[in-house]
């Protein structure tokens, strides 16, 4: 068992608070008595480093031998002596220099961009450094001795390592060999959640035309279309659509059939083309839904980019050629925007009984956080850890956001422009809605940040490539590396919020998108600085109370069960008189 | 219990907005408006007095606007002015059952507001131009709105539309006379307290108020100083000074405050606060005389340290200042002014500072900690206005005792009360005549300090932000005895005043909660991780629940994450100081100012868009609550059944519940089930317009679901 556990060094730091209190700083040795105690709870662990051994993966390999003598120059503490090693997955740093081991873990897929800092005649004791900017906020320095000739070798193997993709390598993922006895993969299946949504109805069907992935390249195999609308019919909408991505079914209401669409712009170019397939397939979206002859087009760019587009032949619906359709500019600039524009999609959906079609610009990055968040308020079923899931797998995995360039995994274009953090942003749109409403989800924050972590270690196959096509069809993910929900719904206890009530938020959630409300998220933006890590975590006191009311409830059982034993038995002693003594033998 | 469950319900379908607000305003035109208007003015009301107060004036035909309604909804009725309040009657109940507010005071109506409270008035004329009225200003003009900034940051608005041009010009001017009272001795605590005679019952506490010999001695004795410190008529001193030495030494003491103790650790170090020396030739040699007396009390070799916070903490003026920029970006009462407010809603933080006078605070009480704990001398406080907050968050830093509720409330008494913290100068209780002495409220700033310290430390505290809240509330009130007075003095004198035949009177205290609020209410002011966690018996359970999770333990399908290598080295930081008592149970807070938050409870409750509906701060207290109530409702019944399985005896639960002890499950269900949670509960201001869409989940939701499950004896 030992050798499956995964080291999560990117969900926290590693021993930074002992180095800190090396150093004596007051703040967090001091502690109040209720706060004394262990803040593991529940989990047992082990301590791992006795000597010199390394945590390692299956799969897992120590390329060279460890360099020593290496001093990270920790941001919060001293400096810190000690051996470091690179493996083909992780960066692993021990010190050697003080009592209570100081160990560092970074997955090498963090790494955005490795520097050389200084040369051999630079002056000062530690001014000979690499520095590695990483892709969760952190920033190492690590600083060699020049007469140890380690900083060319360790620059080599952390470039060959970190960037993977650049350096003709297959990434981590696809060498990962473990067994968490649960497929992750199996969390998704199009139809599957088409039909918990209850599609295919009177109004909706199912449609196989990109089986294959060869009609629209960026779209999953299966989606949901209106049912008027057929195959042969939806090949000409693709032609009036910016990549063919044609509007699809993202989500229906259960009482109203109103829907949530989502599409990339129409092709309306500077002279306003027109289209009148794609005119009446936006007609067939509208009559689906029998409460309103209206429909609202949410285009989340700010007027000026969408006419802007024009330009370059995209553009967006003119009213006069939609009929009933109302275009609504949602001017996102900021996160609360993001959010006000997706409290307005749930709004449309759930008060007008109005059906909205979403879009940007090609349709997978502003359209996938507003028809995801706006998902989230309404239906309770993607606030549970498996309805995240899909809903990642279904709103952004399958309909391609392209994570591989967004996030750019395993190259080192540090300042390729397609870099964007548009999914990072959505998870923090998230997290605001799980503080708003504190017992609406039933995961906790622990479980975003390990997205978040896994979506940069490419220790999983779950956010690689750019499109379902490259996934499943060319690079075969399913059968070649884990998925991140394979290790996450093995233990779920962990993610889970201890305080999540589901009797009460069965309902739509409308958070509030003011500034006022909107909080910076610092157990993930600031985890790294020990000062700012929780004096008292709340969220082990709550699991603490979960966990003592089981246990009270089973005492319970057991002593009814004991008494109605021993009552029966009782019964039964009464009926003949005593003879026994108290006393046997 | 057997609510069926359904897995789809939207309440929004179910929402009443609408049907309970009346709008006159906006549509039809005026005669439809009086005629609908009419209805209500017909039915007389009466405003709710108190013993000593008195209708000064009234006006009918008032309309009370909704806030951020843009004068669209509201209400209508009489807004009258008596010596205590400016009040406003309805018939048109159906705020009162709609919004469920809780917390409702008993004292005061929702749409009163005590004279002491105004903040600034202002009047729209009817040509649009908006003017401030001050003392002495007086207006010739219609009044078309007027509106009344209150001090606890709220808005209200009245509209004269349907009042004769005359009468609303002498209301007008009567309340701008009446609301800023120059003179202490025309408060209306005056006429209250003399009207008002409080039976001996009515004035017991549970809180020392350290205004007799023996609740100082008790002091004295609980923290283990009575032999070397001794009482004098209300402060404590060293016992080797005799009363002629303090005569002496206090000309030469700025106000004339010499050095007297507040508190002694548990490793004998004592905390004293003194002023500055005047400036004057022989300064030093009373300083040192104090000072050695001092050291003899607390039986120390080396002489006590000085430690001049003035440098550290901020300025009455840097209070004041901040205060007036943190009031503004927290008051609007249109959609669009929030909508303004919330562009630059992280710039107007900043710039006012706020946060950063909190952090300084906190610094400089956990430097005096840190003296406390670490030196081998006694630390003397010199400073003046900051010294009573520096001070009192300092023993809370220190003493779990000061976090519970009787602890703080009589830690305010000893440290601000009697020690003549300005209450009525600097909240403004007597309109300032000059401009630099507005409002400045310290008091606030010390509350502010206490939540942060909750924001850290959940579990240490025996009250919930709702408590301190009300407590900042209740200063602005106007007539209780604690918050009324600048200094003992005037309290004495106060209560003396004019015929000697009418016998000396006193004021209620501002800790007899029952007195504003019934006792459900009063049931939001505990913290259920606070109990869970002080409760003997469970605080066993949940030891033995850590223990078995210690490191060390190896356990199989453990996940090696480093997440549990950081909680190690909290443990092991932890182990070390529970050897130490001197260090065990003091709290460490963090106090840089990116970990600092704004006091949304407080300073946002009224700000209507921005309030999360059944959701917030609130919802997750709720279900703690329930939680807790669960857990103390199963050990008493594996207690009762360990004891049935010996004997027949049986036996009741301890009220250690939040809501079950009290009152019963079906009365408290009945209770709580109008009640629209938002975040901001329970000051709740309800929905904010028509538009506005809103959901309910009321609190009965949360018991009702709950496997709660109460005892019916």
């Amino acid at each position: 068992m030992d050798s499956n556990s995964i080291s999560e060094s990117a969900s926290y730091p590693i021993n930074e608070s002992s180095s800190e209190k090396d150093t004596g700083s007051p703040s967090k040795s001091i502690c109040s008595s209720a706060s004394s105690s262990s803040e593991n709870v529940f989990k047992d662990h082990k301590k791992y480093g006795h000597s010199d051994d390394l945590p390692l993966l299956p799969g897992e390999i120590v390329q060279d031998s460890s360099w020593k003598d290496v001093t990270y120059l920790c941001p919060y503490s001293d400096c810190i002596k000690g051996t470091l090693t690179i493996t083909n997955y992780k960066l692993f740093f021990k010190s050697t220099d003080r009592e209570t081991p100081f160990t560092l873990d970074v997955p090498l897929g963090v790494i955005s961009r490795v520097d050389k800092i200084g040369g051999t005649t630079s002056r000062g004791e530690n001014s000979y450094c690499i520095d590695l900017h990483c892709k969760d906020m952190r920033c190492l320095r690590f600083a060699h001795k020049p007469e140890n000739h380690s900083r060319r070798l360790v620059y080599e193997k952390i470039h060959n390592f970190a960037f993977p993709v650049t350096n003709k390598r297959p990434l981590f993922a696809f060498e990962y060999k473990e067994d968490y006895g649960v497929d992750g993969w199996a969390v998704y299946d199009h139809e599957a959640e088409l039909r918990r949504q209850g599609v295919p109805n009177d109004n909706w069907r199912i449609s196989r035309l990109n089986e294959k992935f060869d009609v629209i390249d960026t779209y999953p195999s299966v989606f949901a279309v209106p049912k008027s609308a057929t195959d042969e019919f939806l090949k000409q909408v693709i032609v009036f659509r910016s990549r063919g991505r044609i509007p699809v079914l993202s989500w229906i209401h259960p009482k109203s059939q109103a829907t949530i669409t989502r599409s990339s712009q129409p092709l309306v170019g500077v002279t306003g083309k027109r289209n009148q397939d794609d005119e009446s397939f936006v007609q067939m979206i509208t009559d689906a839904n029998a409460h309103s002859n209206k429909l609202y087009i949410m285009d989340a760019r700010p007027s000026m980019n969408a006419v802007a587009n024009k330009a370059k032949g995209g553009g967006f619906e003119s009213e006069d050629a939609y009929n009933g359709a109302e275009v609504v500019f949602l001017d996102i600039h900021n996160i609360h925007q993001i959010m006000a524009g997706a409290v307005k999609i749930a709004d449309k959906v759930e008060n007008n009984k109005t059906s909205v079609l979403v879009h940007c610009s090609d349709g997978w990055d502003r359209t996938a956080q507003l028809t995801s968040l706006a998902m989230i308020m309404l239906d309770p079923y993607f606030r549970t850890i498996i309805g995240f899931e899909v809903l990642l797998e279904k709103e952004w995995l399958a309909i391609g956001h392209k994570f591989a360039q967004r996030v750019g995994h395993g190259e080192d274009k540090h300042s390729d422009a397609d870099r964007s953090p548009v999914f990072l942003q959505f998870i923090d749109c998230v997290w605001q809605m799980t503080k708003q409403f504190p017992n609406a989800f039933e995961f906790n924050e622990y479980f975003l940040i390990i997205i978040l972590d896994h979506l940069y270690s490419c220790l999983f196959g779950t956010f690689l490539c750019n499109t379902e096509a490259a996934r499943m069809k060319e690079m075969k993910v399913k059968e070649t590396t884990k998925s991140l929900w394979s290790y996450v719904n093995s233990d779920k206890d962990e993610f889970r919020n201890p305080l999540y009530a589901e009797y009460l938020h069965q309902h739509v959630l409308f958070p509030v998108a003011s500034m006022r409300r909107i909080e910076i998220w610092t157990h993930y933006y600031c985890r790294w600085n020990p000062r700012m890590r929780p004096q008292e975590p709340t969220h082990l006191r709550n699991r603490e109370l979960l966990v003592l009311r089981a246990q009270l409830q089973q005492k319970v059982l057991e002593l009814q069960k004991e008494l109605e034993t021993k009552n029966s038995r009782g019964m039964l002693a009464s009926s003949p008189p005593r003879v026994s003594s108290p006393v046997n033998v | 219990m057997s609510q069926p469950k359904s897995k789809f319900i939207s309440y929004l379908t179910q929402s009443v907005a609408g049907n309970s607000r009346k709008s006159y305003l906006v549509s039809g035109g005026d005669d439809e408006v009086q005629e609908s208007a009419s209805k209500f003015f017909d039915v007389s009301q009466q405003p709710n007095l108190m013993p000593g107060e008195r209708v000064i004036g009234e006006v009918d035909r008032v309309l009370k606007y909704a806030p951020y309604s843009a004068g669209k909804q509201g209400w209508s009725g009489v807004l009258c002015i008596t010596n205590y309040k400016l009040g406003f009657l309805t018939a048109d109940r159906s705020s009162y059952e709609m919004t469920g507010k809780r917390n409702r005071n008993k004292i005061l109506g929702d749409d009163d507001i005590p004279l002491t409270c105004i903040d600034s008035i202002y009047h729209v004329a009817s040509n649009g131009k908006r003017k401030k009225l001050t003392l002495g200003s007086r207006t010739s003009a219609k009044t078309e709105t007027l509106e009344v900034h209150c001090k606890d940051f709220r808005i209200h608005k009245f509209g004269f539309k349907f009042t004769p041009k005359d009468e609303n010009k002498r209301f007008v001017n009567m309340l701008v006379h009446h609301a800023f009272t120059t003179k202490d001795t025309l408060l209306f605590a005056y006429e209250y307290g003399r009207n008002n005679l409080l039976s001996g019952r009515q004035m017991m506490l549970e809180c020392p108020q350290f205004d007799c010999i023996l609740d100082w001695e008790e002091e004295l004795r609980r923290c283990h100083a009575d032999k070397t410190w001794r009482v004098t008529d209300y402060f404590v001193v060293p016992s080797a000074l005799m009363n002629t030495d303090l005569q002496k030494a206090a000309p030469h003491f700025k106000d004339r405050r010499i050095p007297v103790w507040c508190y002694t650790h548990i490793n004998r170090n004592s905390l004293v606060r003194m002023s500055a020396m005047d400036i004057s030739s022989d300064q030093t040699k009373f300083q040192q005389r104090m000072l050695d007396a001092v050291k003899v009390a607390s039986n120390q070799r080396n002489s006590p340290k000085v430690v001049v916070i003035e440098e550290e903490c901020p300025s009455c003026q840097e209070v004041q200042e901040s205060f007036t920029r943190l009031r503004k970006m927290c008051m609007s009462d249109t959609i669009e002014e929030f909508v303004d407010q919330d562009a630059s809603w992280l710039t107007s933080l900043e710039s006012s500072r706020w946060l950063l006078l909190v952090a300084r605070c906190l610094k400089a009480a956990k430097d005096i900690c840190e003296h406390v704990i670490s030196g081998k001398r006694t630390v003397v406080i010199q400073g003046c206005d900051m010294s009573c907050l520096v001070s009192s968050l300092a023993q809370v830093l220190l003493d779990p005792h000061y976090r519970t509720m009787t602890g703080l409330q009589g830690l305010v008494e000893k440290e601000w009360v009697r020690a003549g913290h300005p209450f009525q100068k600097y909240l403004a209780l007597v309109t300032p005549t000059e401009s630099s002495l507005e409002q400045t409220p310290v008091f606030l700033l010390f509350l502010d300090c206490i939540w942060q310290l909750m924001q850290q430390f959940p579990t240490s505290f025996e009250f919930t932000e709702t408590l301190l809240t009300t407590m900042w509330d209740s200063a602005l009130i106007g007539i209780f005895d604690t918050f009324l007075f600048n200094n003992d003095h005037q309290r004495v004198s106060f209560s003396k005043n004019d015929n000697k035949n009418i016998r000396q009177f006193k004021l209620p205290s501002a800790w007899k909660w029952d007195f504003q609020f019934s006792s459900e209410d009063l049931s939001f002011f505990k913290n259920p991780l606070y109990l869970i966690t002080h409760d003997e018996e469970l605080r066993t359970s949940i030891n033995d629940l850590r223990l078995l999770s210690r490191p060390g333990r190896v356990c199989q399908n453990s996940r090696n994450n480093s997440l549990r290598m950081v909680q190690e080295n909290n443990v092991m930081g932890a182990g070390s100081a529970e050897m130490d008592p001197v260090r065990r149970d003091v709290l460490v807070p963090e106090e840089s100012p990116q970990v600092l938050q704004l006091w949304r409870q407080c300073y946002l409750r009224w700000q209507s868009p921005a309030q999360i509906l059944s959701g917030g701060t609130p919802t997750e207290y709720l279900q703690q609550c329930v939680m807790v109530e669960e857990i103390a409702q199963l050990q008493h019944k594996v207690k009762q059944l360990e004891l049935t399985s010996n004997s027949d005896v049986k036996f009741r639960s301890k009220n250690n519940l939040i809501f079950g002890s009290q009152t019963n499950k079906s009365n408290l269900s009945e209770l709580l089930n109008s009640t629209v949670l938002t975040s901001s509960f329970p000051f709740s201001p309800g929905p904010a317009s028509k538009d506005q869409q809103y959901t309910f989940t009321p609190i009965s939701a949360y018991i009702r679901h709950s496997t709660l499950d109460y005892d019916r004896d």
